[in-house]
């Protein structure tokens, strides 16, 4: 059977659990699902990124139905979740640089100069997102040195954003693909709303161009 | 601390996402694989960090009624506090009911707690039985945002309310009470006929010459007179409750519920008649005595009310109440009436001993009465006719008798919408 078919089943299917799961209550409901269709997926062979998708959906689906429940919202809890969506995409980002690292063989089909400035790009954009304070990376260092590390935080940060931006640029111009090019957009708006002070939204705008700079990566 | 199925499918989802992805060479895959173990982390993370927050949390609960009817709705208002400098990212509060009590969904609470915030969560449940209904403990699990890790503690913040019983319809007349207070009491008069202290309802057996027959033209209904230094009827009123009665039949209509409606329409009814009536509860080990609570009706079946515990009942035999006279030094014949409110199934369990103490100490003075049940389905017709007729028969000589009133002690419920 088709691939994609396959996926839509399994989502269709995913759907009707969620949907249980919010109006009974039933919480074990749409894990064992999404459970049962990895396993599926894997026996199956079916294509990595769609079984990547369905595995993404557990913590997707449980973010949105607390957002949606409302004596969580009315307590104060929409707060805290956005906090949390900014750790967690610092974490998607993270996770693309990391593997790119391990997947560096990877590259080697790529071979043109631009994507190795698009994998430093894309190593150097993780790095920004660990040095997120909110990471607790540079606290935890100052913690251990009995140092305030803050502004080399703040420094380094700023740095990376630069060379970031500098590298996606390079890329587009005068390449032979564009494969920075659906990424930058975010990227220049995570640099514009990190300079506003809007750590959360620079945060999911950084995230967004990591995952479409990777999703175009040739 | 404990990982949830949710948390559990969500390491092992990545694990072979992590497996696959390096297998099939896939880069999207292999990152969302390690974005998942990342977030796994995080969420263990902060559920270690805000597990020892929990001391910080206070909760106090009240409820809008303090006193209710009977198959009433009470609202009950949690205040959940976080003391702490620390937020809460997700705090689940599960209150558990006392017996005999129900709610339309199941009181569970998922809040964030902000630090120094206070999240209020409030929920009606209705009362199904009288009695003191109290409230204690609830569980709290913290958790991480996602609910991956849980852990749970109980907490106890107390609040309660008291339900009175439904009145028994008592349009029906309770006849031989009626006349037993009517005959044998209210006709005791020690004075004249002329120094007028007050009115009443006209029972059967009053003295014929002490109905005001102008007032009957007035308003058509029959009044007698009450006249100073007419004795007033004495009653003793003991109301029985056992536990095993609140698990006969089904809430709200079980022999317990029974008993108390039909306790509360006698005390009505007696009230009323212009009687003086003393009143023992027993609920657990020993009878309370209440003296002179027909001055205030209301307030004796308020007091009834907050001595019973739905679901518990008198441990000792019946024979207590007699007991209970002798110990608080009441002579037992100062009363012109003892009315038991009982049942059939208490005495056939107890056995002839206790009630023929009770004939003897109140010789002459004990009426029983039981409500209106379908004890021929508990017990079979035929031995249930065969145990009426023992109890009469036990009763007949040192007794006043028994009497099942035909009042409306059951009622007809809509369940929760």
């Amino acid at each position: 059977m088709n691939d994609l078919l396959i996926f839509i089943t399994m989502l269709t299917v995913i759907s009707i659990g969620i949907i249980t799961e919010k109006y009974t209550g039933a919480t074990e409901i749409t894990p064992a699902i999404i459970l049962g269709s990895v396993f599926a997926g894997i026996y199956l062979g079916l294509n990595p990124v769609y079984i990547a998708l369905i595995a993404a959906l557990i913590p997707g689906y449980k973010y949105v139905l607390l957002m949606t429940n409302k004596p969580y919202r009315a307590s104060g809890g929409l707060k805290i979740l956005w906090g949390s969506l900014s750790r967690y995409s610092a974490y998607i980002m993270l996770a693309i640089g990391l593997s790119l690292v391990l997947a560096g063989k990877r590259l080697e089909y790529i071979g043109a100069w631009e994507s190795e400035m698009l994998y430093i790009l894309i190593v150097f954009t993780a790095l920004t997102a660990t040095l997120d304070p909110r990471l607790g990376l540079f606290t935890w260092i100052g913690d251990k040195l009995k140092r305030d590390l803050s502004s080399i935080e703040n420094g380094l940060i700023k740095l990376a954003y630069v060379l970031g931006l500098m590298l996606l640029l390079t890329t587009i111009w005068p390449s032979y693909n564009s494969a920075g090019l659906p990424g930058l957009l975010p990227y220049i708006a995570s640099l514009v709303l990190r300079h506003k002070g809007q750590r959360v939204l620079s945060n999911i705008a950084l995230a967004l161009s990591m995952v479409l700079t990777i999703f175009f990566l040739p | 601390m404990k990982i949830t199925f949710s948390g559990y499918t969500h390491i092992v989802v990545a694990l072979m996402l992590l497996l696959y992805s390096l297998y099939s060479r896939s880069l999207v895959g292999l990152s969302i694989a390690l974005a998942l173990i990342l977030v796994f982390y995080y969420e263990y993370h902060v559920f270690f960090q805000t597990k020892n927050y929990i001391r910080n949390i206070i909760v106090e609960r009240s409820v809008d009624k303090k006193i209710c009817g009977e198959l009433d709705k009470v609202k009950m208002i949690l205040r959940i506090k976080n003391q702490g400098d620390k937020p809460i990212p997700r705090l689940i509060v599960l209150d558990t009911l006392p017996k005999f009590t129900s709610t339309r969904k199941k009181p569970v609470f998922t809040i964030a707690l902000p630090p120094r915030c206070e999240a209020v969560a409030e929920y009606f449940f209705r009362v199904e039985a009288p009695g003191t209904h109290g409230f204690g403990e609830l569980y709290m699990s913290i958790t991480d945002p996602l609910g991956y890790f849980f852990e749970q503690y109980s907490y106890t913040a107390n609040a309660y309310t008291v339900a009175l019983p439904r009145t028994a319809r008592t349009r029906v007349s309770v006849k031989s009470l009626q006349k037993i207070i009517g005959a044998y009491i209210a006709g005791k008069s020690l004075s004249g006929l002329y120094d007028l202290a007050g009115y009443r309802e006209y029972q059967p057996g009053d003295d014929p010459r002490k109905i005001l027959w102008k007032e009957y033209a007035k308003t058509g209904k029959l009044v007698v007179r009450l006249d100073y230094g007419e004795s007033r009827a004495k009653t003793l009123l003991l109301v029985d409750i056992r536990n095993y009665l609140w698990y006969i039949g089904r809430s709200p209509n079980t022999l317990a519920h029974a008993q108390l409606r039909l306790a509360r329409g006698i005390l009505e009814y007696l009230a009323k008649t212009g009687s003086h009536i003393d009143m023992a509860v027993c609920c657990d080990v020993s009878p309370k005595l209440r003296i002179g609570v027909e001055k205030d009706v209301l307030e004796a079946i308020y007091d009834m009310s907050s001595l019973i515990k739905p679901g518990e009942g008198c441990q000792s035999p019946l024979s207590v109440y007699a007991e209970q006279a002798q110990y608080l030094g009441i002579d037992p014949m100062r009363y012109d009436l003892v009315v038991l409110v009982t049942n059939p199934l208490t005495l056939l369990l107890e056995g002839p001993d206790p009630l023929d103490k009770l004939l003897r100490v109140y010789a002459g003075k004990l009426f029983l009465i039981f409500p209106d049940y379908d004890y021929g389905s508990l017990i079979g017709r035929d031995e249930y006719k065969a145990l009426l007729s023992r109890i009469a028969a036990r009763i007949a000589g040192p007794g006043l008798g028994l009497e099942i009133p035909e009042i409306g002690v059951r009622i007809n419920v809509e369940r929760h919408r």
